[in-house]
């Protein structure tokens, strides 16, 4: 079994600076996007002597190669563009076309597994990973919490209500949770090593994979998000007191607690 | 042209989230000057206001899987080419919708707060980067996964149902899924008022849970919790309220000893009326909290209680 794992850069939403239009500020620090490192750990773990963990990501830049071989990838392959934006469809398009590459020269097994994470956490499209299953005609595993493969893949996945346990063929595509597990650290000299070793990488061009970037979505307009007013507070050290000036309070604002109790 | 809702039922009923697609899509039919159309898959029929309701009834649907779900929906979504198609956000919708989208190399929005026509094209707004920013696409035609909360419910019953055929192949079959491997499989989404528990119970988590309990059965709601509480093992997973545990917009909401990490506010933020009862002031769900009680969370419960039952 190999593993191909989806890797993606974005700009920290912890730390992300906007520029005037409401756009990422490309000085704003980037960051792996935090699933997918959960997505390359499953991969480590699941991964026996000899089995190969590759990491794919478009963009045009390596930095989340460069972690990822660093935390224990094998290679990483970059999906270059040059285009200025792209979308999800684009991205998925050119990973299903690069993986069937890989496939058809050998470099990925025929019994493999393709991991991401369970959404980007910046723009929250959570579909490329699920797209790149269907154009690659395997079944997927979404909100993995769990992975087992001895015997036949099985996998405790987060579902509406509660969990399920879904029993899949291979070759399958699976997203994880953030709280399946917790990503291993780089070493210092695996980092150095990394970051030195151009072996590691192999860019290819989005268009060299026969897809074109497109963006039928277009971006129109951006916001702040409304802010709220300000909360009442209450805060005297006597519980009861607070909370009688919190009934008060709601009374007076027509919204009683227990409705029209 | 036309507006094509995802209804989901449960026990032949329609899901909250239903009933608030259906207005968003009626709103968006009128102005496109079209008819709404919907589906339901696994049942025959739906109570649900549309003016022709696909009913897909099969018994390999009876129970979710992705498969056979994505081969239906893009089955009729490539028959009738909806402009629009609205489907509910939630782990389950972008479970399927994505597969959906790529068989039909359509476009597919997620998390998305509100739909409307804009000089012909259609316009999904929806928050990114954690919430710090509102982004609003154009399209000409797309999937919309709609969050719940956003629209006011629209009941109803449908003008016509049509079975509509399932033709599953045999890839379609491939994977089992048991359901609700644990856990009580509360559905806090239907719940009026949710009173949750965070962190702040480790004090006293079993009596944290009875003031909750007895509260959230005065108030006729139902108790949820944070992941820190859930991950504790005090509650079950499944009363999590978060981005990995269910997206909730009560009436009202009271988060008991929970600090508001973006992870738990994702799912919640939508309430009508929050109260956050924390002994830090300065916590982050202060900030969305329309009522913040400063204090010990037990003392302030019992008052509540106290309250009510006078």
């Amino acid at each position: 079994m190999d593993y191909v794992v989806l890797v993606k850069e974005i700009a920290d939403p912890e730390g992300v600076v906007f520029d005037e239009q409401g756009l990422p500020d490309p000085k704003s620090r980037l960051i792996a996007n935090p699933r997918d490192l959960n997505a390359l750990e499953a991969a480590l773990t699941l991964r026996k002597d000899g089995e190969k963990v590759l990491a794919v990501s478009v963009g045009y830049q390596r930095g989340v190669l460069e972690e990822s071989v660093a935390i224990g990838a094998d290679h990483g392959y970059l999906i270059d563009t040059d285009a200025e934006s792209w979308d999800s469809a684009t991205a998925s398009k050119g990973i299903a076309s690069l993986v069937k590459k890989l496939l058809a020269e050998g470099t990925v097994a025929s019994s493999y597994l393709v991991l991401a994470g369970s959404a980007g956490e910046d723009y929250d499209n959570s579909q490329a990973a699920i797209r790149v299953a269907e154009l690659l005609g395997i079944p997927h595993l979404a909100y993995c919490e769990t992975i087992s493969l001895d015997g036949s893949l099985t996998a405790k996945v987060n579902a509406v209500g509660g969990y399920a346990q879904v029993t899949s063929p291979t070759p399958a595509l699976l997203t994880v949770t953030e709280t399946a597990n917790q990503p291993r650290y780089a070493s210092v000299q695996r980092k150095l090593k990394a970051k030195r070793d151009q072996s590691f990488y192999t860019t290819v061009k989005l268009d060299e994979l026969g897809v074109t970037a497109s963006e039928k979505v277009e971006l129109i307009a951006t916001a702040l998000p409304k802010e709220k007013p300000a909360a009442k507070v209450f805060s005297d050290a006597d519980a009861g007191k607070n909370v009688a000036a919190l009934l008060k309070a709601m009374q007076d604002d027509g919204r009683p607690l227990g409705g029209s109790r | 042209m036309s507006v094509l809702i995802v209804a989901e039922q449960k026990n032949g009923n329609p899901s909250t989230a239903s009933l608030q697609l259906a207005a968003a899509g009626r709103q968006l039919a009128d102005a496109l000057g079209t008819g709404l159309d919907g589906i339901v898959l696994g049942a025959d029929t739906l109570d649900i206001a549309v003016d022709t309701l696909y009913a897909a009834k099969h018994a390999e649907l009876a129970s979710y899987r992705p498969l056979p779900y994505a081969r239906v929906l893009a089955d009729l979504i490539g028959q009738k080419r909806p402009e629009a198609v609205l489907f509910p956000d939630n782990l389950r919708s972008r479970d399927y919708a994505p597969r959906v989208a790529a068989r039909l190399d359509a476009e597919l929005l997620s998390g998305v707060t509100s739909v409307e026509l804009k000089d012909g094209k259609l316009c999904a707004t929806k928050p990114v980067f954690k919430e710090k920013r509102l982004y609003t696409y154009a399209a000409a035609s797309a999937l919309v996964l709609l969050k719940e909360g956003a629209y006011v419910p629209l009941a109803g019953t449908p003008a016509k149902v049509e079975p509509f055929p399932v033709a599953l192949e045999p890839a379609d079959l491939v994977q089992t899924v048991e359901a609700a491997v644990a856990g009580s499989g509360v559905d806090l989404s239907s719940a009026k008022v949710i009173v949750a528990l965070g962190g702040g119970i480790r004090k006293d988590v079993e009596r944290g849970k009875q003031l909750a309990e007895e509260l959230a059965g005065l108030l006729g709601g139902a108790v949820g919790a944070s992941r820190v509480a859930t991950d504790a093992g005090w509650l079950d997973h499944t009363r999590q309220v978060g981005q990995t545990g269910q997206t909730v917009a009560p009436e009202l909401y009271l988060a008991c000893g929970i600090s508001g990490q973006m992870q738990h506010v994702a799912g919640m933020r939508n309430s009508k009326v929050i109260i956050a009862i924390n002994t830090d002031a300065e916590s982050p769900i202060t900030k969305l909290a329309d009522y913040v009680v400063v204090g010990d969370l037990f003392s302030t419960l019992e008052e509540l209680i106290a309250s009510l039952k006078r």
